[in-house]
C-alpha cells in the first residue's frame, strides 16, 4: 500500500459568531477576505510546510498539496508555489500536486510547463492531479462553468502531448489554440508524471480514469464507505470490461482521520475539528457549489434531488464517523476499519487528512506520530505482500 | 388550449416552438426563466396576432446548445429560424435575456424587424445603474424576491416553486445552463451593445416593470438614450416580468404599438 499526508491548510481564525448560518453562510467566495490575517498567514505557512516536511521522517510515502480558491477551508491557491518550497526541503517522498484545476486557468500549457518544473527539480517524484475545481471556483474566477467538463478534456489532452511530443507542434483546440507548442522543461518521469484524478464521486470519472489508455488513479475525497464501495466497484467493472485487471494503486481514499489512545479519547480530542471542517470549512451556498453546466445534465438532476443526502452541515461527526466521510478512533478501531475497508474495496492508496480544520500544531503532531508509528506499519505488513507497489503505479 | 406545440428542425437544431392566432407575425424571445408555455399573455396577443413563442437552443424541449457560444450565435439562429417560418420580417418583442437578444437582432439585422418591444432588457452594461443581483448564486426564494414584484404571490410560487416537480426542476436546470451560456461572463451583457444601439431604426418601446429589482428601470433608459425615437412606459407594481405578473396592461401596451 501506499500512504500520502494530505494538507489544506486551513484558515482557522473564523470570527466567533461564524456559526450564525444567515451572517455567514458560506465560507468561500463572498467570506470576506478582510477576515484573512496575513501576519497569523506567515505562521500558519511555516507550521503546515513544517508538518508536510516532517511526515518524511515518519516514513509516509509522499506528501499532498491541492488548490482552492476565496475560501478559509485551504489557503493554497497556487499548490505549485507550495510543491515548490517542497521539492527544496524533502528528498525522497512523492509530491502529489491534487491538483492543478486546469479549467481554471486560462492555459493548460502554463500548467505543463509548471510540473514539469517541479519534476526536475524535485528528481522525477511529482504526482499531477488533474481536477475541474470545486463549482464555486468559477464564480472566483468567473470562468463559463458550461465549459467546465470540455476545457478540461481538452486541456487535458494539449497537457499530455506537450509533455510526450516532441515540439514544436501546432494544437487547435476549441478552447486552446498554439501554434508553437514546444514545453521546457520537459518532465522527467517517462511518459511523464503519474497522473491522479481526485472526485467528489462521478461515476463517469471514474469509468474515465479506469480505461486502458489512462489507468489514472482515481481517489475518493470525503466519501461515506457505501459510496466509496459502489463507485471503487465501477471501476473494476471498466477494468474488466476491457480485460485488464485493475491494480489497488488505481484506487485512493482520502480521508480526514484522529487516532488516539481510545475511542473515547479519540472522539473528545478530534470530533470539534472535524466539525470545523465539514461544518465551517466546507460550507457552501448550494446554487454556487453546483453552477450552470458544471454538472452533465443527467448528473446535475440526480444532485438536485439527492443534494439534502450528503448535506454536511446536517450530519454530527459521529454519524458521520460511522458512514465512513471520516475516521475517528483508537489505534486498534482505526487499524480495523482500514484494513477491512482495503481488502473489501480493494483499493491501495491511502491519504489521510491528519491537520483537520483548527487543530493546534501540538495535536496534529501527536496525530501524525500515533498514526505514522501505530497505523501505518500495520497496514505495510498487511498489504505490501498482497498489493507490491510496482514502478508503473509509482 | 388551441396553440400549437412543435418540434422544428433549425439548420439541425431541433427548436421547441410554440404558435397561435393569425394576423401579423410577432416573435416573442423568452427570458431566462424560460417561459415556454400559452400564458395569458400570449393568449391575449393571439387576439390580434400570429404569435410565435419558440424555446431558445438549450431551454424546455430545444436542442442546439452546442451550436451556441454568444448571443451573436442566437441572433444568426433567430435570423435562420424566421427563414425556417419563411417571415421575411416580423413584430419581435422580447423579455430579459429574450430583450437582450431582440436588441441585438435589431442592430444586426434590422430588415428583419418592423417594430420591437424591448422588456426588462438585459445587454447592456451602465454605469450609472445599481449592478444586476447574480441570478446564478440565487435560491429559489431570492430568485422571487429579485425577479416578483410580489415574491408571495401565486403567481411567484407557481412559477419558482419551493419543491419543483422532476420536470420544472429538469427545465430549470436547463434554462440556468443555457442562459450561463451566453450570459455567465460578461454578465449578461455585451459590450459591444451600447455603441451599436444607433443602428435600431424602427419603432421601438420599451416596457419595464415600475419595481424591476433584476435590471432596474436606469437600464430601460439606457437604452431609450441609445435607440433614436424610442418611447419608454413602466407597468405600475410590477417586477421584472411584466408579461407574467401584469399581463393584461402589457398585452395591451404591445398590441396597441404593434397595432398604430
Amino acid at each position: 500500500m501506499q500512504c500520502h499526508l494530505f494538507h489544506l491548510m486551513p484558515y482557522p481564525y473564523l470570527p466567533p459568531d461564524f456559526d450564525d448560518m444567515k451572517k455567514y453562510p458560506t465560507s468561500w467566495v463572498t467570506f470576506s477576505n478582510k477576515h484573512y490575517d496575513p501576519v497569523k498567514g506567515v505562521d500558519l505557512y511555516n507550521r503546515y510546510l513544517d508538518e508536510l516536511e516532517w511526515a518524511e521522517e515518519l516514513g509516509f510515502d509522499g506528501v499532498c498539496v491541492n488548490e482552492h480558491h476565496q475560501n478559509a477551508y485551504g489557503t493554497m491557491p497556487a499548490p505549485n508555489i507550495m510543491a515548490a518550497a517542497l521539492t527544496r526541503r524533502t528528498k525522497r517522498v512523492k509530491i502529489l500536486v491534487l491538483g492543478n484545476g486546469l479549467p481554471l486557468r486560462d492555459h493548460p500549457l502554463r500548467v505543463a510547463e509548471e510540473i514539469a518544473m517541479l519534476d526536475v527539480m524535485s528528481g522525477g517524484r511529482i504526482v499531477s492531479g488533474f481536477v475541474r475545481g470545486v463549482g464555486v471556483e468559477y464564480f472566483s474566477m468567473g470562468l463559463n462553468p458550461t465549459y467546465s467538463r470540455e476545457r478540461f478534456a481538452e486541456a487535458h489532452d494539449l497537457i499530455i502531448k506537450a509533455w510526450t511530443e516532441p515540439g514544436p507542434f501546432d494544437f487547435e483546440g476549441k478552447h486552446y489554440r498554439v501554434r508553437y507548442v514546444n514545453v521546457w522543461p520537459r518532465p522527467l518521469q517517462k511518459p511523464h508524471p503519474p497522473i491522479w484524478i481526485p472526485s467528489f464521486g462521478s461515476r463517469d470519472t471514474g469509468v474515465w480514469c479506469a480505461h486502458p489508455s489512462r489507468k489514472y488513479a482515481f481517489l475518493s475525497t470525503y466519501l461515506p464507505d457505501k459510496t466509496v464501495k459502489a463507485l471503487f466497484d465501477t471501476c473494476f467493472e471498466t477494468a474488466r470490461q476491457h480485460n485488464y485487471e485493475l491494480s489497488p494503486y488505481q484506487l485512493g481514499r482520502l480521508m480526514p482521520m484522529y487516532v488516539a489512545e481510545t475511542d473515547e479519547q479519540a472522539r473528545r480530542e478530534g470530533n470539534q475539528h472535524i466539525a470545523w471542517l465539514f461544518h465551517r470549512g466546507l460550507r457552501y451556498i448550494y446554487e454556487m457549489l453546483f453552477p450552470p453546466g458544471y454538472l452533465a445534465p443527467a448528473a446535475a438532476l440526480f444532485m438536485a434531488k439527492s443534494y439534502h443526502e450528503v448535506d454536511w452541515t446536517k450530519l454530527s461527526v459521529d454519524q458521520m464517523n460511522e458512514a465512513g466521510y471520516c475516521m475517528v478512533g483508537s489505534v486498534e478501531t482505526v487499524k480495523r476499519r482500514l484494513a477491512k475497508s482495503m481488502k473489501e474495496m480493494g483499493w491501495g492508496i491511502l491519504m489521510p487528512l491528519l491537520q483537520i480544520g483548527d487543530m493546534p500544531a501540538d495535536r496534529t503532531r501527536k496525530n501524525m506520530k500515533l498514526f505514522a508509528t501505530e497505523v501505518l506499519p500495520y497496514l505495510r505488513s498487511e498489504f505490501d505482500n498482497l498489493h507490491p507497489v510496482t514502478a508503473k503505479s509509482a | 388550449m388551441a396553440f400549437k406545440d412543435e418540434i422544428i428542425d433549425v439548420h439541425g437544431s431541433k427548436i421547441q416552438l410554440l404558435s397561435d392566432g393569425s394576423g401579423e407575425p410577432l416573435l416573442y424571445l423568452h427570458s431566462a426563466g424560460g417561459e415556454v408555455a400559452w400564458l395569458p399573455f400570449f393568449e391575449m396577443l393571439s387576439r390580434d396576432f400570429k404569435v410565435y413563442l419558440p424555446a431558445h437552443p438549450g431551454f424546455s424541449k430545444s436542442g442546439g446548445l452546442d451550436k451556441i457560444d454568444t448571443v451573436h450565435d442566437l441572433v444568426l439562429h433567430y435570423t435562420d429560424l424566421m427563414d425556417a417560418l419563411g417571415l421575411k420580417n416580423a413584430l419581435v418583442a422580447g423579455l430579459s435575456l429574450g430583450g437582450w437578444i431582440a436588441a441585438e437582432l435589431a442592430v444586426h439585422h434590422p430588415e428583419r424587424i418592423r417594430k420591437l418591444v424591448l422588456m426588462g432588457a438585459v445587454g447592456l452594461y451602465w454605469k450609472g445603474a445599481p449592478p444586476m443581483p447574480d441570478i446564478f448564486a440565487a435560491s429559489g426564494p431570492q430568485t422571487r424576491d429579485i425577479v416578483f414584484f410580489d415574491p408571495k404571490s401565486e403567481l411567484a410560487m407557481a412559477v419558482i416553486p419551493d419543491n419543483p416537480t422532476a420536470e420544472q426542476l429538469e427545465a430549470a436546470l436547463k434554462a440556468r445552463e443555457a442562459t450561463a451560456r451566453v450570459g455567465w461572463n460578461p454578465y449578461l451583457y455585451d459590450p459591444r451593445l451600447l455603441e451599436r444601439l444607433y443602428r435600431i431604426t424602427m419603432p421601438t418601446l420599451l416596457i419595464w416593470g415600475d419595481s424591476d429589482r433584476l435590471v432596474s428601470l436606469e437600464y430601460g433608459k439606457a437604452y431609450q438614450k441609445g435607440i433614436k425615437g424610442s418611447r419608454l412606459m413602466t407597468i405600475e407594481k410590477c417586477g421584472h416580468a411584466p408579461p407574467m405578473e401584469r399581463p393584461e396592461p402589457t398585452a395591451k401596451a404591445v398590441r396597441d404599438f404593434f397595432k398604430q
